[in-house]
């Protein structure tokens, strides 16, 4: 098992260097001159030309490339062509809001998709079955933006019940320890941040949810079928074992493996940055700052988010790998095998 | 599925002749009520994009700035926009677009990534190892991310985007296509192929590729559905169609600003989005199941 972590995690080198090299062509050969966007259009040719080379970017391709590959190992991404603070200060500040509106969103698509999975199941082709799948269908069609607009417009527009855009009301906001603003104001014993942060984390979360939701209902009612088809299921019956007892105990927990794969991959994806909600809602997480940073051509910025994302992405994928083993006694990885 | 055979009757023997894929395919298509929904969902769109232009009441793109955000109404059926266009006519408009950038971002995927795939696939060794780790390379960047990434580098325009989604997708169809040819290539009939001198690419493009084809149509037909989404997402980041072109995600990005004095701006872009998407997922899904049932989630 170590062997097969090992040999997974030296395959992240190759995958990283290759994600690197592919975000470095397409933002410093193929998109066009920073300088004029950075400096504005008024900008003289002189002034620009000394931008250029202060930021490097007159030196050849390859020598740019080197510095940015010889800046990452050493965890050094380079600083933002606006801010002109570091890179990895810049995502650090932002990313505890992306990983905090993960989390929730993901704890709700679980929850929701194998309630409607388990019940689509169990009553195969009954109004529910169909209801549910009609849900998650909808769910993985529905453009996430405009889900946001409507749920925005519904909500905060006309029945004023949540907050449309931000994390927490400037004069509630919490002192930032950990960057969580849940935890932040649980630690500072402030319950009307705490309710007001959770009222900002409503809207953000519920519209990021629904697409995994839609496919953990779907994975878990699959699933659910066809463990509900095995010999052992029948065995239990049988025996006399409660129909409920059958579901939960025999069904479901062994429906559960492919089930806790797709969640952890549905998170890997919510991790790396929820660009289309956190846009809508303003959400101020490194998906938005990520969109932002492409529009202005901030290039040291991107190069670090899509070399951050891609790592947690990989990483996540290698987790579910891991934890699918260890769910699964029948599952043996070797060194070889991989 | 039907057991009915067509039957024929050669020198006096009556032979029993297997129905053809596609009218297996066709029969338990058939039934299923949701896919046959999707179906005609589609045809009424191609139907809107190939004369949506002819039955728009406006000009999609004339702005009438002494009738902007009017509400829905009689003479505005979706109401007009904050430059006073008629927000029916550029929905319908949008149609052609979205159908398009669809079919061809997945057409452009399509065939790269069968390309790869096969040769992938077919000539296995380190070609397969360096195409299939390039193929991870990109499944490493969030498809949206990549595509935004594209796009900055390319710059507006339609073309522009197609290629940018085209390009998410091509990991996908590569990787389905490879898996397709490892498992017939080993088969009798493809060594026949070989022994009797055919090329590679005729072994491929003959032998082979016809035995992957149902999955790749399948896969397709739902990618349909992707890249309607992506580029709407792309529209609506402000990176898809140059203005004042009516394309459904623009439509909402710029309508975006005014999202609680007109709201109804906002409305009817999404729902046709939607629409769009719900009927290539319920099509994708039926073909699934009646081509390939194994596959079923």
């Amino acid at each position: 098992m170590v062997k097969y972590i090992v040999k997974r995690l030296l395959l992240l080198i190759p995958v990283l260097f290759g994600v690197s090299l592919i975000v470095f062509f397409l933002m410093r050969v193929c998109a066009p001159d920073p300088a004029p966007i950075v400096l504005g259009q008024h900008a003289t040719q002189e002034s620009m030309e000394a931008w250029r080379t202060a930021n490097g970017l007159n030196d050849p391709i390859i020598v740019q490339y080197v510095d940015f590959i010889k800046g990452a190992l050493t965890g050094d991404l380079g600083t933002s062509y606006y801010t002109k603070t570091p890179v990895v200060d810049e995502i650090m500040s932002r990313f505890p809001a992306t990983v905090e509106l993960a989390i929730i969103a993901i704890i709700l698509a679980s929850v929701l998709g194998i309630i409607v999975g388990v019940i689509s199941a169990v009553h195969k082709n009954s109004i529910f079955d169909n209801g549910g799948m009609l849900l998650s269908l909808v769910g993985v069609s529905v453009p996430i933006f405009w889900l946001g607009i409507m749920l925005i417009i519904l909500f905060s527009g006309t029945l004023h019940w949540l907050p449309s855009t931000g994390r927490v009301d400037p004069a509630l906001r919490p002192d930032t320890v950990t960057g969580f603003m849940i935890i932040d104001s649980i630690l500072a014993g402030d319950m009307e941040a705490l309710k007001d942060v959770l009222q900002h984390l409503v809207l953000p979360a519920v519209t990021l949810s629904l697409y995994s939701m839609a496919i953990i209902a779907r994975m878990t009612r699959s699933s659910m079928l066809e463990t509900l088809n095995q010999d052992y299921i029948r065995t239990a019956r049988a025996k006399g074992v409660s129909e409920g007892k059958v579901n939960r105990r025999h069904a479901l927990r062994n429906a559960m493996l492919p089930v806790a794969t797709v969640i952890g991959l549905q998170l890997g994806s919510l991790l790396g940055g929820a660009v289309l909600t956190e846009s809508v809602y303003s959400w101020p997480g490194i998906g938005n700052y990520t969109v932002q940073c492409i529009m202005k051509s901030d290039f040291p910025v991107v190069q670090g988010v899509v070399l951050l994302i891609a790592v947690i992405f990989v990483l996540m994928n290698l987790i579910v790998d891991v934890v699918y083993a260890f769910l699964d006694p029948r599952i043996k990885y070797s060194g070889k095998e991989a | 599925m039907s057991k009915k055979k067509r039957t024929e009757v050669v020198a006096g023997e009556v032979i029993e002749k297997p129905e053809s894929q596609i009218r297996v395919m066709w029969e338990t298509l058939k039934k299923n009520k949701a896919a046959l929904a999707g179906l005609i969902v589609i045809l009424f769109l191609v139907f809107l994009a190939i004369f949506g232009d002819l039955l728009a009441p406006y000009d999609p793109e004339y702005s009438d700035m002494a009738h902007t955000f009017v509400k829905p109404c009689a003479q505005y059926w979706f109401g007009t926009d904050q430059l006073g266009r008629d927000i029916f006519s550029r929905v319908l408009s949008g149609t052609k677009i979205s159908l398009m950038v669809g079919l061809c971002a997945v057409a452009f995927s399509l065939i790269i990534g069968t390309i790869l795939g096969s040769i992938a696939g077919y000539f296995g060794g380190r070609v397969d190892g360096f195409i299939m780790r390039c193929m991870d390379i990109m499944l490493s960047i969030p498809s949206i991310l990549l595509a935004i990434t594209l796009m900055a580098a390319l710059g507006k325009g339609l073309d522009k985007a197609i290629i940018a989604i085209g390009t998410v997708s091509i990991p996908e169809y590569a990787r389905i296509v490879r898996s397709s040819i490892l498992s017939v290539k080993e088969n009798d009939y493809v060594a026949a192929a070989k022994v009797i001198g055919n090329s590679d690419g005729r072994i491929i493009f003959r032998h082979i590729l016809p035995n992957v084809i149902s999955s790749i149509v399948v896969r397709a037909t739902l990618g349909i559905s992707t890249a309607i989404l992506d580029t709407a997402a792309l529209g609506f980041l402000g990176m898809g169609v140059q203005p004042p072109m009516a394309e459904w995600g623009d439509m909402l990005g710029r309508a975006r600003t005014y999202i609680f004095s007109a709201p109804y701006t906002l409305i009817f872009p999404g729902l046709a989005i939607t629409l769009a998407v719900l009927a290539f997922n319920l099509f994708g899904d039926g073909l699934r199941d009646a081509l390939d049932p194994k596959e079923r989630v």
